[in-house]
């Protein structure tokens, strides 16, 4: 995978539109699912992604093929949705919530909506994108501790409100 | 605890792949991106536009005289070059008296009048086509072309005579330098221009940089149009000094303030300024009435009275019937004349001027007379006129100037109407050629009638209204 996204990296530098849809068409789930958790808004998510692979296409040839596009990806869109979060207070409250028999999508974004922002952040990037504790540290520019601390918090009120739905 | 990590992963999992992303987004991502292509190539074909308007334009103006009368680009950098140069001068340039009085003539900047005195004294060339180019508003970079003259020598002279300058402010070598300065130009120097900053007033004597010179009753001093005393000067003030040197004695013939003055040395009230040329129609020693002005215009002694070809006159000078160019400035409510030039005289002495040095032939000049009196015949077709009690006829020509409330027409001049008639005595039996008549129809008719008497012939001394 990483292979293929470099070779379509090279192209997109040249210019080539078809690299950059292909790109996009592999890429945008795991993006949007990012954005999706921390942002809890199908509006937002979707400009916040749209900008990204704008910002990138923007940028396409200042990028350095040698390095993870995926990771270069993540921090431009952790970049937008925290400044979407910013101008957008109201995601959360917006959203309607979910009776107990809706299905794992509404179950976890409903135990979501119950954490702190940063901590739900931290929890989406470790478990969904299995980043590293130094990694999320960067992102969100916390200590370590603080991220570990965050995690620890925000793994256990979700696993009680998943149990308290489920059980 | 690596049981439920995996449990959280797959939940996750579950929950990205149950996410449902909206097809349209992709349209609408590569709908931004070729808009944001097309302003693209559209700023870039904008940009290399101008970039070759800017080129074409370099090219041309290099070459062409696209700045009209200053010329090329290269003559336009070139004539401001020596513009900075002249107004940054601090030194004095010494040339001819008359040439000053030339200079004095004319609306020329103090940068116009430091260059010409500096381009004199590199060439041959006639003061007057200078000012005449200059006042073509032609750019000095054209003009130095067209005369063939290089900047850099007309700016090396100003650093010349700005390094002398520097020099004689010095101790030592200064003043040896300074003596032979003198001894150098004792037998040439009559006339010098000096810009420098006003370093001592002492009663009519005034230090400009390290020159002392004199003030005269006939020292004009000027400052934005305006005359100012010496009272006026502040220690500190840049000045434009244009002098005579006689001997080692500077003596100041005008001062020109570059600086603003203090406030309350010139007052600023609304001011609003214009020029008329025109025809005197009546002067009572400090309100003076034109033809072409409607209202009084106050003369006094700052305005500066000239008769063109003779430099500054009295106000004596100031009769009716006279043309005047006149430069009147609106202080609040007062029309205050700045500068009179009456220009009648100096027309009919130019002839004189080409008769110099033949002064018998003045005798054979016509001789110019004045008649008043009633009009008692008019025919406009003949162009011809007559006044009661004067036998003598009196033609009119195109040439002729009629006044009459302002500027009129032969037609306006109807039998009975009382007139003062200006012209030139022609051969015997010749009716007079009649170069200006002044109709005093309202108040003219009542004078007139009380004063019949006493010009019971209709004709005055000859010369005088």
């Amino acid at each position: 995978m990483e292979d293929k996204l470099k070779m379509l990296v090279l192209q997109i530098k040249d210019g080539n539109k078809d690299a950059f849809t292909e790109f996009y068409r592999l890429t945008v789930r795991y993006v949007y699912s990012i954005v999706y958790a921390y942002l809890l808004s199908n509006e937002d998510t979707e400009d916040v992604v749209q900008n990204t692979y704008f910002k990138l296409y923007v940028v396409r040839k200042r990028i350095n093929p040698e390095k993870s596009i995926l990771a270069y990806m993540k921090r431009i869109a952790i970049n937008y949705a925290f400044k979407q979060m910013r101008q957008k207070r109201k995601v959360i409250t917006k959203e309607t919530s979910f009776a107990k028999d809706e299905g794992t999508k509404e179950l976890v974004q409903e135990a979501l909506k119950k954490l702190d922002e940063k901590d739900r952040l931290v929890l989406v990037l470790h478990y969904l994108d299995n980043t590293s504790v130094k990694e999320i540290s960067v992102l969100v520019n916390e200590k370590e501790g603080s991220v570990k601390s965050r995690l620890f918090r925000a793994r256990k009120k979700l696993k009680e409100v998943i149990n308290s739905e489920t059980i | 605890m690596k049981q439920s990590d995996d449990k959280l992963k797959d939940i996750f999992n579950d929950f990205k792949n149950g996410l449902q992303l909206n097809e349209n987004m992709e349209g609408r991502l590569l709908g931004m991106i070729e808009k944001k292509e097309r302003s693209i190539h559209k700023r870039k074909f904008l940009l290399g536009l101008v970039s070759v308007a800017i080129a074409a334009f370099l090219v041309i103006s290099s070459v062409a005289p696209v700045f009209g009368k200053s010329g090329t680009l290269p003559q336009v950098v070139a004539g401001l070059n020596l513009e900075r140069a002249a107004n940054s001068f601090n030194g004095s340039l010494s040339t001819e008296g008359w040439i000053i009085e030339e200079l004095e003539n004319q609306d020329l900047s103090p940068a116009d009048s430091i260059i010409i005195v500096a381009l004199l004294k590199e060439s041959e060339v006639s003061v007057n086509e200078i000012i005449e180019m200059r006042n073509e508003k032609m750019g000095w970079g054209k003009i130095l072309s067209e005369l063939n003259i290089s900047v850099n020598s007309i700016k090396n002279t100003l650093k010349q005579a700005q390094h002398v300058a520097d020099e004689e402010d010095g101790n030592g070598e200064g003043e040896e330098n300074r003596e032979e300065n003198r001894e150098e130009n004792q037998n040439q120097l009559k006339f010098v221009v000096i810009k420098g900053i006003l370093n001592n007033i002492d009663g009519s004597k005034i230090i400009v940089n390290e020159t002392e010179i004199l003030l005269t009753e006939e020292t004009i001093i000027e400052c934005r149009g305006k005359s100012v005393a010496v009272e006026d000067l502040s220690i500190g003030n840049e000045l434009l000094v244009k002098a005579s040197k006689i001997e080692d004695v500077f003596e100041a013939k005008s001062i020109l303030v570059l600086t603003n003055m203090k406030e309350n040395n010139v007052p600023e009230k609304e001011t609003k300024e214009f020029e008329l040329r025109s025809a005197i129609v009546s002067f009572d020693g400090s309100i003076l009435t034109i033809s072409d002005f409607e209202g009084g215009i106050l003369v006094d002694e700052y305005t500066k009275i000239q008769r063109t070809g003779e430099g500054r006159v009295g106000i004596e000078s100031l009769e009716a019937g006279v043309t005047v160019q006149i430069h009147i400035r609106k202080d609040g409510d007062v029309y205050h004349a700045t500068s009179i030039v009456i220009l009648e005289k100096a027309e009919n002495e130019e002839g004189s001027e080409e008769n110099n040095g033949a002064n018998n032939n003045e005798q054979s000049k016509p001789k110019k007379e004045t008649f008043k009196g009633e009009v008692s015949f008019v025919n406009p077709d003949d162009g011809i006129l007559a006044i009661i009690g004067c036998d003598m006829l009196f033609q009119i020509s195109e040439d002729t100037l009629i006044i009459s409330n302002g500027k009129a027409e032969f037609s306006d001049i109807n039998v009975g109407d009382s007139v003062e008639i200006i012209g030139t005595e022609q051969e015997e039996g010749e009716p007079l050629s009649v170069e200006k008549i002044i109709v005093l129809k309202e108040e003219g008719k009542n004078t007139d009638n009380s004063n019949e008497n006493s010009n019971s012939q209709g004709k005055e001394s000859p010369g005088k209204p």
